[in-house]
């Protein structure tokens, strides 16, 4: 028991050790030779969940490839085989919570809850999974079943100087007790006053609790309820002019001063409690059943700047800098160069000026309320900040029978069905001094000359809105989503088969709490309902040559339905569905030859994934037409293909070394349609425009990633590792709008002009050094440990990570909106020390 | 043990307790703009002449506090100008030029302080510039609107009303200026459009293509309009705040509609006229002219005579500004008149004796065989359904003819 313990702690500061994970084994043993399956989660080397995506539930892979790319790469965004995390089902306890408004997979959910959601099972890309059908990125189910806690009590600090600079997590687990009851409790505390970027704070707590009752030996009933409370302050996205001018690759426009005090104008505040029960039933030795109901509400939303009839508030904006002044008058480009450089005041918000501007603003509003004569005088806020909310209600119910019918063939069955409301609106935060906002579109209000037509809601004519208030735009989107899915594998000595279908059926509709003054007749009320069928078909084989040779081959075609967000043409402000919206097919397909043996592990993968008929989405505001814009594309293909190499090498039983190697080539495989639709009028800007996207790289993240480190284990309970990375072939995101044939007739086809303008940048490719390690001691009978990880010890500040050319397009001047850039962090450390008895 | 279960109860109550990351902030301070020696509009223009325009500066920059209180008459809302307004006081106006567009709006009673504004002039057009809406005003008090001054285009050219909010009645948009509209919305460029009035004073009326109303139709009609008078070197120029204050709907210079007109046209050649509801009674008949020059209707000869042609019946109240015109010509006058009345009770074909009758008195009757204009003889004071009458008169031993055309009551 005391070895047990021992290695057990050595785990919990372990960096994802292939070979000592041994928890859960005997879950997955059905699909062990199906890598990249990935079982139990006990890594303590994470951390920084910046990203809030998936990534770190794969931190602790048992494949290489997968662990490596988890963890190492992703302070740089990479992402396997270039997937969106929708393309991960994520689970509790069967239970999908992937958002169901974009699919993508938010990892803040439960963040903070590193100790209570450590128990994962991981499936990377496709396969025969226990828990549900999957996604062809793979499936994570985080098993919170009381009983399968370690009983422990562990209490940990961390120090770090990424988004957070300090955590303070515990887990008590009774594990299973006589009477039948199980209890788990967790909870923590992050917080950074300043995070990695100046005027980023981080405030986030998290609870958790479990409760699991054993009835008898068939039927046992859990209980979970958590959330995470988060709040944090936004950083900024600059272009390299700025990154210059500040000398500052982390600058943050979005914090200024108040009254001496920093305070940051991007402040995204989330809380949305999950209540979990689950039934576990074991019909017989053959066959178990699990089934849960699940509720999940709360706000979600971000607050931001908005303003009147005044000067843009945010330092970044475009005319503030020296370039905009370049042509016309060098005087104010040294000006302007001069505050950059030396006032910070300039550099950032000035929150006082707001307060004075708003204090100042003494107007009148004429029939306030629609009541002839009822003028209001007061002081009307310049300045306001509005939290944009996105507040949900979702009622699951899961139940997944799992049979093993015989040793040699297995079936798991499912059925979901989710029904899910989301709140979608603005609400006023802080007045910053004023006395009430005019709940009117400005756009509107100045190219319709009609106050009618700029009324958010024409049946609250002219209303006068205060802190606390929702504004502008209110509407509901009901999504039901009606899911059944079966797959069975069968083996046999020489070949694995397994098989899969799901059939679904969404439907969705938005709901309009508001009668919006340009679109009186389609943007209150019920809109029409959009309901779509959809199939996943997905398949495999497993060759097993010999008993250290495998070959995999795994295939899949599906089509999926679209998003809510992405189906209408303004959600903000009406019923109308994006023309011929339509499901997207994907059609996907791998084959990995994997060498196994006591000394060396290896993987070596060929992709090929099509996704064609996407539907793509952006919303953004466009500074001239101050409003925002919607730039809606149909018709998207994309193509992504690659390989990716994993090579473990047990060199000595206390030294491993490894290798890992990622390159695919992810582009667009189409010439889509776009349609830019503006949330204040009701003029289409373009329809069905040809994008001239086709073999443009699809951007955003390296296409190539490779790292190269050794790991050292020593018998005395200490660790210590390094890892080379190295990261390329990383495009920009390319905006559609500068590939279509009417933003560039200003041009003529030999202008050299062109040429930039439809090239797409592609950034330095770079290298960076991580090491990490850890000791535990055990003292009586509790244990000690601290683990230590630095990333990018070389300090590389100047490796641009991500890129994206701005939607915001000027044919006639190409650079005036030039490309915005987030460079990777430089030199972080994550120090965690813990407790365990 | 024991300790184990104290942990787990402070480590939570620890947490959630502690909270270093500010959640609220305090307002800032008010800021407080100091009031210092007040000053009229009239006397910044007064330095202007003083210290710019004979004086030794180009501009001035105030570097003390002074205040000038006065009401916003112009904003940059509607997109006709821009970083730009119009004060005015009861000495006079003044363009503000700001250091960034809105904030000010039209009926605003505000204090400018003009410490850091700088005193000069754009093309002549006095200007302060370089004021910041939060850090040189305040505001006192909203929707103080100020009447517009009624000026005529001539009145405007002595110079006295730079900047000021006018008011022009009785003008036109220029023949070729019609079909236009005010600006160049397409392509937001500004236009200069023509006003006139009947005499053919012009003044220009600018308008940028930002603005809200640039798509808008230049009126074909006469009528008012209200604006800011700017200035450009030596050409005045009407800046219009909105279209409500464009009411351009009337008749142009020149034109009207016809209540009644008769020209003669029809009448025969020495027969007594007879039009229908016309009346022609006397102790000598009207008679037509109808020799191959002319047509009209002629009255006369010698002894005592008395002779009416009366109009047919028409309504006074139906049409607004009714007027009277005609045309005569005299021959061999002596000892005979001719006279115009007016009368509300005649009723047509009955003897005119019975009626009452007012006379016109500013009314230019022929004395010679030119053709005499009558002059526009104003029927508005006038009421009910009337009829105007040609009398003519002859004493025993006098003589005379009148011809009369051109009978015409119209509005303009």
């Amino acid at each position: 028991m005391k070895k047990y313990l021992i290695i057990l702690s050595l785990l919990c500061v372990g960096y994802s050790v292939f070979s000592q994970v041994e928890k859960d084994t005997t879950r997955q043993e059905a699909v062990e030779n199906s890598a990249p399956v990935i079982s139990l989660s006990i890594s303590d080397v994470d951390g920084d969940e910046d990203s809030q995506d998936i990534s770190g539930l794969l931190q602790s892979s048992k494949d290489i490839f997968v662990s490596t790319a988890g963890y190492t790469f992703g302070q740089s965004r990479y992402n396997i085989r270039g997937y969106d995390s929708d393309n991960t089902q994520v689970m509790i306890n069967g239970v999908t919570v992937n958002d169901i408004n974009s699919g993508r997979a938010y990892w803040s959910n439960w963040g903070g809850l590193n100790d209570a959601t450590r128990n994962t099972v991981v499936l990377s890309g496709l396969g025969f999974y226990d828990y549900g059908f999957g996604r062809i990125g793979g499936a994570t189910n985080i098993i919170t079943r009381a009983s399968e806690y370690i009983p422990q009590t562990r209490v940990s600090y961390s120090l770090a100087n990424k988004s957070y600079n300090n955590r303070l997590m515990f887990i008590h687990s009774t594990g299973l007790m006589e009477n039948g009851w199980a209890f788990t409790a967790s909870g923590s505390k992050r917080w950074a006053v300043n995070g990695y970027s100046e005027g980023s704070f981080y405030d986030a707590y998290s609870y958790f609790v479990a409760a699991e009752k054993k009835l008898n030996n068939k039927h046992s009933f859990g209980l979970t309820i958590f959330g995470s409370p988060s709040r944090r302050g936004g950083s900024s996205v600059s272009i390299q002019e700025i990154y210059d001018l500040t000398g500052d690759h982390y600058y943050n426009s979005n914090w200024g001063y108040q009254n001496g005090e920093v305070r940051n104008a991007r402040v995204s505040n989330y809380h949305q409690p999950h209540f979990m029960l689950t039934h576990y039933y074991d019909i017989n030795e053959k066959m178990s059943l699990t089934s849960s109901l699940h509720y999940t509400f709360g706000r979600g939303g971000s607050t931001a700047l908005n303003w009147y009839d005044a000067a843009d508030p945010r330092p970044d904006y475009y005319r503030y800098l020296p370039s905009y002044w370049e042509e016309q008058n060098p005087f104010m480009v040294n000006y302007l160069t001069n505050l950059w450089q030396n006032d910070e005041l300039y550099r950032q918000l000035d929150w006082d000026a707001f307060y004075d501007a708003n204090r100042n603003n003494l107007y009148t509003v004429n029939n306030v309320n629609d009541i002839d004569g009822n003028n209001v005088t007061g002081y009307r806020s310049k300045y306001i900040i509005e939290d944009r909310r996105n507040d949900i209600a979702q009622f699951d119910f899961n139940t997944t029978l799992k049979h093993n019918i015989n040793p040699d063939l297995a079936m798991i069955s499912g059925i979901n069905i989710t029904k899910n409301r989301g709140h979608h609106f603005k609400e006023i935060v802080d007045l910053l001094g004023g006395d009430w906002w005019l709940d009117i579109d400005q756009f509107a209000e100045r190219d319709f000359n009609d106050e009618y037509t700029s009324q958010s809601d024409i049946e609250n004519y002219n209303r006068l809105v205060t802190e606390g208030d929702v504004f502008g735009y209110n509407y509901y989107s009901d999504i039901n989503i009606y899911d059944a899915f079966t797959q069975i594998q069968y083996k046999t000595n020489y070949l694995d088969f397994y098989a899969g279908i799901d059939l679904s059926y969404t439907e969705f509709w938005r709901t309009g709490m508001m009668r919006n003054g340009k679109f009186p007749s389609n943007s209150k009320g019920e809109s029409e309902h959009q309901q779509f069928f959809n199939y996943n078909i997905k398949g495999g084989v497993n060759y097993k040559i010999t008993g250290r040779n495998f070959l995999i081959l795994n295939a899949a075609y599906l089509t999926k339905a679209p998003y809510f967000r992405y189906s209408y043409v303004s959600p903000r402000t009406r019923n109308d569905a994006v023309e011929g919206l339509s499901s997207e097919t994907i059609m996907t397909g791998d084959l990995s030859y994997i060498y196994r043996s006591p000394f060396v592990q290896a993987r070596i993968t060929g992709y090929y994934t099509d996704f064609t008929d996407q539907l793509f989405n952006v919303s953004f505001y466009h500074d001239e037409l101050n409003t925002f814009v919607n730039y809606i594309m149909t018709g998207v293909d994309k193509l992504h293909y690659g390989g990716e190499l994993g090579v473990e090498v047990k060199a000595s039983a206390t030294l491993t070394l490894h290798g890992v190697l990622g390159y695919g080539q992810y582009i667009y495989n189409s010439r889509p349609t776009v349609t830019i639709a503006q949330d204040n009028d009701s003029e289409i800007l373009a329809e069905n425009r040809t994008v001239y996207l086709k073999d443009y790289h699809v951007g955003g993240m390296p296409e190539l990633a490779a790292s190269v480190g050794f790991k050292y284990n020593a018998p005395k309970y200490w660790f210590v590792g390094v890892n080379g990375n190295y990261f390329g072939e990383n495009y920009v995101t390319p905006n559609p709008e500068r590939r279509t044939e009417e933003t560039l007739t200003a041009y003529i086809s030999t202008d050299p002009q062109l040429e930039v303008i439809l090239e797409q940048e592609k950034l330095d490719h770079g290298f960076t050094i991580d090491i990490w390690g850890g000791k535990s001691w055990k003292i009586d009978d509790y244990y000690l440990g601290f683990t230590l990880s630095v990333n990018n010890i070389l300090n590389n500040k100047d490796l641009k990570i991500k890129g994206f050319e701005q939607y915001r397009f000027e044919p006639s001047d190409y650079d005036k909106f030039p490309n915005k850039y987030y460079y990777m962090y430089g030199r972080t450390y994550f120090l965690n020390v813990y407790f365990r008895f | 043990m024991k300790y184990k279960y104290l942990i787990l109860v402070l480590i939570p109550i620890l947490m959630f307790l502690s909270s270093c990351i500010q959640n609220s902030f305090e307002e800032p301070p008010e800021v407080t703009i100091p009031v210092g020696e007040a000053l009229t509009i009239g006397d910044l223009r007064q330095m202007y002449i003083d210290s710019i325009l004979t004086g030794p500066y180009i501009t001035y920059k105030f570097t003390n506090d002074y205040s000038v209180y006065a009401v916003v008459t112009m904003d940059d809302k509607s997109g006709n100008i821009y970083k730009s307004a119009f004060i005015q006081d009861n000495t006079g106006a003044v363009n503000l030029h700001m250091q960034a567009s809105g904030g000010l709006y039209l009926g605003d009673s505000i204090r400018l302080n003009l410490n850091g504004c700088i005193l000069g002039d754009y093309e002549g057009m006095l200007q302060i510039d370089s004021v910041h809406v939060e850090k040189n005003i305040r505001k006192i008090a909203t929707h103080m609107f100020r009447t517009p001054k009624l000026l005529t285009i001539p009145q405007i050219n002595t110079g006295l009303y730079q900047a000021q909010l006018i008011q022009l009645e009785d003008v036109q948009f220029i023949e070729s200026d019609l079909g236009k509209t005010f600006a160049d919305g397409e392509n937001l460029l500004t236009e200069n459009r023509t006003l006139e009035d009947c005499n053919g004073n012009q003044l220009i009326v600018r308008t940028s293509g930002y603005s809200s109303f640039a798509s808008e139709q230049i009126p074909e009609g006469k009528g008012e309009i209200i604006g800011i008078l700017s200035q450009h070197r030596d050409e005045w120029q009407l800046y219009i705040r909105k279209m409500d204050e464009v009411n351009m709907d009337g008749l142009r210079c020149g034109e009207y509609i016809a209540i009644l007109e008769e020209n003669f046209d029809n009448v025969v050649q020495g027969a007594d006229i007879v039009l229908t509801d016309w009346t022609n009674f006397g102790s000598i008949l009207w008679k037509g002219v109808n020799n191959g020059y002319d047509t009209m209707a002629r009255v006369g000869g010698s002894g005592e005579n008395t002779s009416w042609l009366i109009t047919p019946e028409f309504s006074i109240e139906e049409h607004p500004n009714l007027k009277l015109s005609f045309i005569t010509r005299a021959m061999n006058l002596n000892q005979s008149s001719l006279k115009v009345y007016i009368s509300s009770d005649f009723t047509s074909g009955s003897n005119p004796e019975d009626a009452t009758w007012t006379e016109f008195t500013n009314v230019i009757i022929a004395s010679s065989a030119n053709n005499t204009n009558s002059g526009d003889i104003d029927l508005s004071d006038y009421s009910g359904n009337v009829h105007i009458a040609f009398k003519y008169n002859c004493s025993a031993t006098g003589s005379g003819s009148y011809f009369l055309d051109n009978v015409l009551v119209f509005t303009d």
